[in-house]
């Protein structure tokens, strides 16, 4: 959470906004790598494609 | 007025195209250093009402994991199943078609090392194996799938390769959803069933453009097909619901309609024996194997699909192989699991065993 802070001063300090949008999609691919794949009980179906 | 402008002057001229750039760089990286899970489409073949695989692209490579430990070669032949060679009208030999879903189409292991084609490895030129397998398929879709090939290539042998999950979702009013694949209707006043008509998907990419765009994409097929982020979401909702798996199936659900699926699945077989009188028919079912490993089949919630298939292919006569037994000895003996632990269906050593096993029991 740490590390969140300090982004976001860092953020608010320079005017830098425009970084928000990377920094939300670095996030969020973060923790999906982190807690996704993770079922092997799972049936393998793929029905979308 | 001023400061929220330049916020989104910044915006569109800075973040933007970074991230345009991120996403490029996403998805060389899961081209080429991890590469993205990559299946075929599934395909709904409106002459024959059967869903396989689409027939335009022939071979790729499906991986599994978040660093796609697992990579694995698929080839989509003539008739749009994932097999070695393609199928042919067999004359001068024995011919034996495997019938199943996912672990006959089997994406976890390459394709020439599934089990009917290790099977074929070893016994021809006296028979030739062809396998049908399609994920999510039933053993109702096994009877659409029996009647598909025997219009076509008429076998000698028929191998229904059976999993927990294929009697409720036989069943269409327990999952209407699988409308795609042959289902039984159950008629309750009349205590009867019907067979319905399996009807296209049309939420699948085959009809839905931007879906066939979106697959084209290595980030996305990561996201979708290796970190598997549609079952996430599931999870989350569900509270973890590999906790109330066994198989793969939730056993409580299922005991619930243990009536209907007992009538459905004497219904089922019954069906295909009587439409294969003259043909060998062998069910394979396979085992409870989390509960081997955990050395806790005796409290294993699955002993009554067991118990129910063995009864009715006794009925009927036909031919049933168990794995539980020989699966159990197996692993009691080396230890070694029958899939990896990052998917539940047969790896290269299940795919093997259950081989040999079936060369075995021909050779008898």
């Amino acid at each position: 959470m740490e590390i969140l802070k300090d982004l976001w001063f860092f953020m608010k300090d320079r005017k830098k906004f425009w970084l928000a949008p990377v920094i939300i999609v670095l996030l969020l691919l973060g923790i999906l790598i982190v807690f996704g794949g993770g079922s092997a009980i799972a049936p393998f179906i793929y029905t979308l494609f | 007025m001023k400061k929220v402008l330049l916020v989104l002057r910044n915006i569109l001229l800075v973040s933007l195209p970074t991230l345009l750039v991120l996403f490029l760089i996403l998805e060389l990286f899961f081209r080429f250093v991890i590469p993205a899970s990559d299946q075929p489409g599934g395909y709904f073949y409106d002459d024959e009402k059967m869903y396989s695989f689409e027939s335009s692209r022939e071979s790729g490579y499906v991986t599994i994991g978040k660093f796609a430990e697992i990579k694995a070669k698929w080839r989509i032949n003539n008739m749009n199943w994932n097999y070695s060679i393609d199928y042919y009208p067999v004359q001068d030999k024995k011919l034996i078609s495997v019938i199943g879903d996912s672990y006959i189409e089997a994406f976890m292991v390459d394709v020439d090392k599934k089990y009917p084609y290790l099977l074929r490895n070893e016994l021809y030129p006296e028979y030739e194996v062809f396998a049908f397998g399609k994920s999510g398929a039933s053993l109702s879709q096994y009877l659409h799938l029996s009647r598909y090939v025997n219009k076509h290539l008429n076998p000698d042998i028929l191998i229904f390769n059976m999993v927990h999950n294929d009697f409720e979702e036989s069943i269409y009013e327990l999952h209407p959803d699988r409308h795609y694949f042959l289902q039984l209707s159950y008629n309750e006043s009349e205590d009867i069933f019907s067979e319905t008509t399996p009807k296209p998907n049309y939420s699948t990419a085959q009809f839905t453009l931007w879906k066939r765009v979106l697959y084209k994409s290595a980030f996305f097929r990561y996201l979708y097909g290796n970190l598997n982020v549609s079952n996430l979401r599931q999870q989350i909702i569900a509270g973890g619901r590999d906790n109330e798996f066994e198989g793969n199936i939730n056993p409580v659900q299922v005991k619930d309609k243990q009536d209907l699926i007992q009538k459905s699945t004497d219904y089922l077989v019954k069906t295909i024996i009587e439409e294969n009188f003259e043909k060998r028919v062998i069910f394979v079912f396979d085992a409870p194997r989390f509960s081997i490993y955990n050395n806790t089949l005796e409290n294993s919630k699955l002993w009554w699909m067991h118990d129910m298939m063995r009864k009715i292919c006794q009925k009927y006569n036909a031919e049933y192989i168990d794995l539980t037994d020989p699966m159990k000895e197996d692993f009691v003996k080396n230890g070694r699991k029958f899939n990896s632990e990052l998917d539940a269906h047969w790896d290269e050593y299940g795919h093997e065993f259950v081989a040999n096993i079936l060369i075995d029991y021909l050779s008898k």
